[in-house]
């Protein structure tokens, strides 16, 4: 007997008057079986439960504590009762049983049978990404599993989960037993993932405790403080995706198929028209509150493409920091992310700003540090619209971004994983259409999409080429060669027929970069800033590079979810 | 011969010079578009043109005293201070003194969002809301913002494409047409009064809502700070709205 027990009986008395330690007023009130406190009725029997039964009644609305345990606190893996008609019952014999709860699993784990139960259960057990067991554990009272008496076999109390015998009930005289017991979890029933930001419906098991079924008359009584259930599950992947695009992103490039392989739950975010960071760390924040509550989870990783990685660092900083202890984000990876900005934006940006700073006469113009058809562009009246995302991702912006986020995103315990990409598969430095080394980006672009079929003359290149690959080869010669790019300023003509005329400069790097043709490997690692935070890293490159877009493939998704996985058993739900 | 070559030359320069001037007059009405009187004002900001976003800007209002005088703004990486008088209707540079006397309270523009659940601009440029899309006036949806009492989101639209990009992931977000500024009253989802048209110097161009605090006033700037259109709400003075905490 522990300090405590001793304790406890020592001021029983006192409980009952008005301390209200239930499970001591339990133990005065009726502490003993049949067999021990022989002769007795019947009906003495009735109505000593019966009395106990009163004497929780007033509690009976609230849980109530009447074993030596807490039940564990309701997680993600977790699940209790510890409320309900035939709990915390007093010592109550077969006549007065069964004693009968429920134990509502409210997690949404992936596809259900119509009982309830997991369908890819087997799969998953198999991958490791769910445990073969689920532990029911409760307190049972006053269990003479071990009893030796005269005239009567020891007590059996059989307890069955979903119909199913799991054991018998173990325990001691007189006291409080925690007992254990390890169900199937392909008998167990989880629920479906709730709608409309609700929470998951269904996933309702049944425990079932028949009491004293060795003897034919009654002799042994119990009683069950609470019920808990407990398994470990691979938590879900958000996903949210990059500028100007939305969560389908994902499935469109095969992220999605390569998560279904593993039978491993997801879902997205869609943060809607471009926009800036911050807006979009709002609404990042706003709806990954209730993809949580839907799926019943208290654990995420999360998975970015291009300018989502930002969106959701900010988030991370500035929303998720204040809610790490309550609902946790286990890792994040992001597929070329422009950690350290894109110099595309740059040049979008200078050359908007220097069109306004020239005027209408004026003339903006590329060093022939650029490519061909950037200058041919630049040539052109018009420019194309800078959309809000863009005006975040120049190096500048980004720069003081990091300077502000990594320090902020650094003790979150968080797993971070970067993806980077090269679109160059065949090594010839340029971008190519034998082999086609854009197609996935024509697909994720109606502009690209339209203009494909057009070939035109370009300058310094053989006639009849598509227009397409001239565009996108310029993304990708301006990543591979720029750092950054400065603008000069000049008067042209002779007073009072002048104009101002700006020049482009790069700013080159010291040796080429490769690139997906939006983000370069450098920045999509987030070298110098948010690499330092980074546990894993994958650089997509030579004969098996990517483009900007399918670095969202089935391929890598292969890739990252071991790093999950991984994450997962150091400190989430398979730890 | 001679004459009428020089008459055909003459007619000539007659038919050039009319045509400039009617090219010029239709340039003219162009660049004069955002100040007809059928339009929002648009003011320049010569102090502050061509900044650059740049990641921890401030860009905040705020007004002489709560519910009352001119509406001042002030950007974080900049001396002067504008002042925005409803009255004579004018934008002028004050210095920083003025915001600093100033005891209306201050509304940080970048941090006005779109609170309100299930509600989104889409990357189709619709705006959606309980599950339904809710028509503009303009077909193609650009921004949407909640006031900071929550009771009203100012939506704006333009009645043009949406800007596009050969640049892939870079589509949206910006608009040609005309551009309008409206109210929508929440929870009931409903239009309060009529469109106000917002002026913009060319199609594309990124303009940004700003909400005073006292939500008198919403605030359209071009992302550059290079002008600004300042649209009175009309709506009931609401003196609690100066607790809304931050």
């Amino acid at each position: 007997m522990n300090i405590c027990a001793f304790l406890c009986r020592l001021s029983g008395a006192f409980l009952l008057i008005g301390i209200g330690h239930s499970a001591l007023a339990q133990e005065s009130a009726q502490t003993t079986d049949a067999a021990e406190r022989a002769p007795q009725t019947s009906a003495s029997k009735t109505a000593s439960a019966k009395a106990f039964t009163m004497t929780l009644a007033a509690a009976a609305a609230a849980p109530v504590r009447t074993s030596l345990w807490d039940p564990p606190p309701d997680s993600d893996r977790s699940f209790s009762t510890d409320n309900g008609p035939k709990l915390d019952t007093g010592c109550i014999f077969r006549s007065q049983g069964p004693i009968i709860y429920t134990i509502e699993i409210k997690r949404f784990i992936g596809e259900l049978n119509t009982d309830g139960t997991l369908k890819n259960a087997d799969e998953l057990i198999a991958a490791g990404l769910l445990s073969p067991k689920v532990k029911l554990i409760m307190p049972g009272f006053d269990v003479d599993s071990s009893a030796v008496a005269s005239g009567s076999a020891p007590e059996v109390d059989r307890v069955s989960f979903n119909g199913q015998q799991v054991g018998i009930l173990e325990g001691v005289n007189n006291d409080w037993f925690l007992n254990s017991f390890e169900i199937d979890i392909r008998k167990v029933k989880f629920a479906e993932a709730g709608t409309n930001g609700g929470e998951p419906t269904g996933g309702v098991n049944e425990v079932r405790i028949d009491i004293d079924t060795a003897n034919a008359e009654e002799n042994w009584c119990t009683s069950v403080d609470w019920g808990s259930a407990s398994f470990r599950a691979l938590s879900p992947v958000i996903m949210i995706h990059g500028n100007g695009s939305n969560g389908d992103f994902f499935n469109r490039m095969g992220f999605t198929e390569g998560l279904s392989a593993h039978r491993i739950p997801y879902d997205f975010i869609n943060l809607g028209a471009p926009n800036f960071i911050e807006n979009n760390a709002w609404e990042i924040n706003k709806q990954i509150q209730s993809l949580i509550r839907t799926l019943g989870v208290k654990q995420v990783h999360i998975v970015t493409h291009s300018k989502g990685g930002l969106d959701a660092r900010e988030y991370l900083a500035k929303f998720q920091i204040h809610q790490q202890k309550t609902f946790k984000v286990l890792s994040m990876t992001t597929l070329s992310a422009p950690h350290n900005g894109s110099v595309l934006a740059d040049v979008a940006i200078e050359r908007n700003n220097a069109a306004q700073q020239v005027g209408r006469l004026g003339r903006v113009e590329f060093t022939d540090q650029f490519p061909d058809y950037t200058r041919q562009l630049s040539a052109l009246a018009t420019w194309e619209p800078i959309d809000p995302g863009r005006q975040n991702l120049t190096t500048s912006f980004v720069g003081a971004f990091n300077r502000d986020n990594v320090g902020r995103i650094g003790s979150l315990g968080i797993t971070f994983g970067t993806i980077a990409a090269d679109a160059d598969t065949n090594g010839n430095a340029q971008i190519d259409r034998n082999p086609d080394e854009y197609l996935h980006l024509r697909k994720e672009s109606a502009e690209l999409t339209g203009l494909d079929p057009v070939t035109e003359p370009i300058t310094g290149f053989p006639v009849g080429q598509r227009t397409t690959r001239f565009i996108v080869d310029s993304l990708y010669q301006i990543l591979r060669r720029s750092a950054g790019v400065r603008v000069t300023y000049r008067e042209q003509g002779i007073w009072p027929v002048t104009r101002t005329v700006a020049t482009i400069h790069s700013i080159d790097n010291p040796t080429p970069l490769g690139n997906d043709t939006l983000v370069t490997i450098p920045s999509a690692r987030g070298e110098g800033f948010f690499q330092r935070l980074t546990r894993n890293s994958f650089t997509f490159q030579g004969g098996a590079g990517r483009n900007h877009s399918n670095v969202a493939n089935r391929g890598v998704a292969e890739t990252v979810i071991p790093w999950m996985i991984e994450a997962e058993r150091r400190s989430g739900g398979l730890k | 011969m001679t004459s009428l070559g020089s008459l055909k030359h003459l007619m000539a320069g007659v038919a050039a010079a009319v045509a400039l001037a009617v090219l010029g007059g239709f340039v003219l009405a162009c660049e004069k578009k955002g100040s007809s009187a059928a339009f929002m004002d648009l003011f320049e900001l010569p102090e502050w043109r061509g900044l650059k976003l740049e990641y921890g800007d401030r860009f905040e209002l705020r007004r002489e005293s709560d519910g009352a005088g001119a509406l001042l703004m002030k950007h974080s990486r900049r001396e002067v201070v504008y002042s925005y008088d409803a009255e004579r209707n004018t934008v002028t540079a004050v210095t920083d003194e003025e915001w600093q006397r100033a005891r209306g309270t201050v509304a940080q523009c970048g941090r006005q969002f779109l609170k309100m659940e299930g509600m989104l601009v889409t990357h189709e440029q619709k705006l959606l809301a309980g599950g339904r899309e809710i028509q503009a006036a303009g077909q193609t949806v650009l921004n949407a913002i909640e006031s900071p009492s929550g009771r009203y989101v100012a939506v704006l639209s333009a009645t043009g494409r949406a800007g596009t990009s050969v640049v892939p992931f870079s589509s949206g977000g910006v608009a040609a047409g005309q551009h309008y500024h409206q109210l929508l009253s929440l929870p009931d989802l409903t239009w309060t009064g009529k469109p106000a048209r917002v002026p913009t110097r060319q199609d594309f161009e990124t303009l940004l809502p700003c909400w005073s605090a006292d939500e008198q006033f919403v605030l359209y700037r071009q992302i550059n700070f290079n002008y600004l259109s300042v649209i009175k709400t009309d709506l009931p003075s609401t003196p609690n709205l100066m607790k809304v905490p931050k």
